[in-house]
């Protein structure tokens, strides 16, 4: 297409630079210079190099920066810092957990539907409060594959350990309200969401003093407990009685506060660099 | 250039090669700039525009079909972003980038002819005495390389009249060249 | 020599087995290396002064701050140092910028510009800039030992503690590797633990070494190899008793120990042959080999 015997010598193209050619000679000097790979290196070589690295790092950059998943991209919009997010992203492992959880919940739905309706409701109020614990459980001590290096770094780890916490409690609740759905649970439940509560916030500070796997362990047991001196009579309805539900919120309050303090204790913040 | 040219090195963007990606940047950079630079006064938005259209080149490598020039390819996609930002949209790049490399067209023979001509300087005066509206039409459509619709929304102007206008920018450009040359 | 880090009466127990007896080190700016064979207690030492294991007892400081004081002088510790472990197990699916994006949110580089600007240095730094896309299990076994090297020298840290570094490079790669060490040792302190005398002798200005958890040696590798001057001879068959013999290019025999014979030349003794020496000091019953 381009007939290479004219080029843009050099005075030329500084003159076109700045912006003092005519209209015309602009617009041959634009038009050739599309399909001149001589007068382009010209070009490059009366440009100063200073414009365009930093251009070019901001180029390597993104295309190099992975980009979050949308449920991440969300907690952004929503305020969440950039770092906490990267740390999120990097804990892929906690699919496994999620999985299973959905596993246990159909599993439940299914066995459930066979149950006569006393059995159904000590059930589901023994599993749903439970499975935020072991949700949570779970996630506070994944296998980080980077365990050894991240031995030596700054973050918190107790940091790392809360932010997939949350994550997993974020998805724990409203997978047992899911399990809710099963027909003849409805009125138990509502009583089992301060007892959930409160036993997760009793495993996070619990997990501040003692290894996840005999917290999960303790607490799971004691609730088992509860729930079989509660349906002893043959009814579950003590459960939802306001003060077995205020005994739980006495003991969300009370951990909470401990877990607050525990937090200051160990080592919370993080500077900024 | 004597060394791998440009089309390999976007295929080679296409596989995922960054290094090849930096040789198109090393080569290309340059004269993007002082282009778009007499396009728009403001040094960050030209920084800026560059950083995306070679993002853009990243990530649409593939959808370059070998026809055309390379960096006529690529400046289709500064220009159209650079419209773009001045329109004030930061709009996420992936979507626009894809839109951007397909719709670069390709020239037309009589287009072509008028071009060469345009590139020889010949037709200097006769550009020079075209009336501003149609001058305006020649920079969007044939230096440019905006389809009618896009410069006809960059104008503000009906398709249809852009598409008159061009008619009549060309045929005076053409009936400048025969003058000059005898025949076409 | 300015202090960087230092170790007092420093050990380490498991169970009934003692993998470092108590140990006095002072490390300063430059490149040392830590030599020993495998179970001298190398790894021990290095994850200790890398505050990723507490000690039984003793006293850990790096630049003025005690690790093992409480936890916040532990942080502040941490903040100094850069740590490259034995076996780095890459999350898959990672790319290498992502990667180095994680460590550098984990050193606290919490604002995103600063970290990717950290981020792409590191990269050039050891030569994976055009890299930074590219998935983990894609990238060969040399460039992803050198993505792990990558993040050890995030930030800058004073005190750079890498775990046999050298393993999957090329000549080349430890050529460059060189440079890179040399370059930070100026003002950092680089201790490297490996049980190659190569790269002793390729990398280092001064050596200590290490067996059955206790210190051999410490000082210059100079005065490593003068503690086998006198004693590796060559010779056109081995001399009796040699610790370890082998026939050279030139078809000569170059024995390292022994009692010289009548035709044996002197020669300069390498950095292994000092290190097969000592090691015989302290393994006597282990015998010649050839």
């Amino acid at each position: 297409m381009t007939d290479t015997t004219w080029h843009a010598n050099g005075d030329l193209l500084v003159e076109y630079a700045a912006g003092r050619l005519d209209y015309a000679a602009q617009a041959a000097i634009e038009t050739h210079l599309t399909g001149c790979s001589t007068c382009r290196s010209e070009a490059t070589r009366l440009t100063d190099r200073t414009t365009l690295e930093p251009v070019w790092e901001r180029i390597a950059t993104s295309i190099a920066a992975p980009r979050l998943p949308l449920p991440l991209r969300l907690l952004r919009r929503l305020g969440v810092p950039d770092g906490d997010l990267v740390v999120l992203r990097a804990s892929a492992n906690l699919l496994v957990p999620f999985a299973l959880a959905l596993l246990g919940a159909l599993v439940f739905a299914i066995i459930g539907g066979f149950l006569g309706l006393h059995e159904q409701r000590i059930f589901y109020l023994t599993v749903a409060p439970l499975l935020p614990v072991l949700l949570v459980g779970g996630a506070y001590d994944t296998t980080d594959s980077l365990r050894e290096l991240a031995e030596a770094t700054t973050f918190s780890k107790l940091r790392i350990a809360l932010l997939r916490t949350t994550v997993a409690i974020g998805f724990a609740l409203p997978l047992a309200m899911l399990m809710a759905l099963v027909p003849n649970i409805a009125l138990t439940a509502g009583a089992w969401l301060l007892p959930a509560l409160a036993l997760t916030m009793c495993a996070l500070t619990l997990f501040t003093w003692f290894s996840p796997q005999a917290v999960v362990v303790a607490l799971s047991a004691a609730w088992l407990v509860v729930v079989a001196g509660v349906s002893a009579g043959g009814t579950t309805a003590v459960a939802s009685s306001p003060w077995f539900q205020l005994v739980f919120l006495a003991i969300l309050a009370g951990s909470a506060a401990v877990f607050a303090h525990r937090l200051r204790v160990v080592a919370w913040r993080r500077a900024e660099r | 250039m004597s060394e791998v040219d440009d089309a390999e090195l976007l295929r080679q963007v296409a596989a995922g090669d960054e290094a090849a990606l930096g040789v198109l940047f090393d080569r290309h950079s340059a004269w993007l700039q002082m282009r778009l630079r007499r396009r728009t006064s403001d040094p960050d938005l030209v920084a800026d525009v560059l950083q995306d259209t070679f993002v853009a080149v990243w990530r649409s490598a593939r959808k370059y079909r070998g026809d055309g020039d390379v960096g006529a390819w690529i400046w289709g996609i500064a220009i159209r972003r650079l419209i773009s930002l001045l329109r004030g949209h930061r709009e996420p790049l992936p979507a626009s980038a894809d839109v951007i490399a397909a719709a670069s067209p390709t020239a037309s023979s009589a287009e072509d002819q008028i071009l060469v001509a345009v590139e020889h300087g010949e037709l200097g005066a006769a550009l020079g005495r075209l009336s501003p509206e149609l001058r305006t039409i020649v920079q969007a459509t044939l230096i440019d390389g905006l389809t009618t619709r896009e410069a006809a929304r960059l104008l503000g102007l009906p398709q249809g009249t852009v598409k008159s206008r061009m008619r009549a920018a060309k045929a005076q450009l053409r009936g400048q060249l025969m003058t000059e040359n005898g025949s076409l | 020599m300015s202090l960087i880090a230092s170790l007092r009466a420093v050990s380490k127990t498991f169970g009934t087995t003692t993998a470092l007896h108590p140990v006095d080190l002072d490390l300063g700016a430059g490149v040392t290396g830590l030599l020993g064979p495998n179970g001298a207690g190398k790894t021990t030492l290095i994850r200790l002064l890398a505050t990723a294991l507490p000690p039984t007892t003793g006293r850990i400081e790096v630049v003025g701050h005690c690790a093992t004081a409480s936890l916040p002088e532990r942080t502040d510790a941490r903040r100094a140092l850069g740590y490259l472990p034995q076996e780095v197990n890459f999350p898959r699916r990672m790319t290498a910028f992502g990667f180095l994006d994680y460590v550098a949110v984990l050193k606290e580089w919490s604002k995103a510009p600063a970290r990717h600007a950290e981020v792409r240095r590191v990269l050039a730094l050891v030569d994976l800039a055009d890299l930074g896309s590219k998935r983990i299990s894609s990238l060969s076994g040399g460039q992803r030992r050198r993505l792990a090297i990558a993040q050890a020298f995030m930030g800058n840290p004073s005190l750079v503690i890498l775990d046999e570094p050298t393993t999957g490079l090329d000549p080349e790669q430890r050529a460059s590797l060189r440079g890179l060490l040399s370059e930070q040792a100026r003002t950092s302190a680089v201790l490297l633990a490996t049980h190659q005398t190569e790269d002793v002798s390729a990398l280092c200005d001064r050596v200590i070494v290490l067996d059955a958890g206790r210190v051999c040696f410490d000082g210059d590798v100079p005065e490593l190899v003068a503690t086998a001057a006198g004693q590796v001879s060559v010779a056109p068959e081995a001399t009796q008793g040699a610790l370890a013999s082998w026939r050279t290019g030139t078809g000569a025999v170059r024995s390292v120990g022994g009692t010289p014979r009548g035709d044996s030349q002197l020669v300069e003794p390498s950095v292994e042959d000092a290190y097969l020496l000592m090691r015989a000091l302290t393994h006597p019953h282990e015998g010649a080999r050839s």
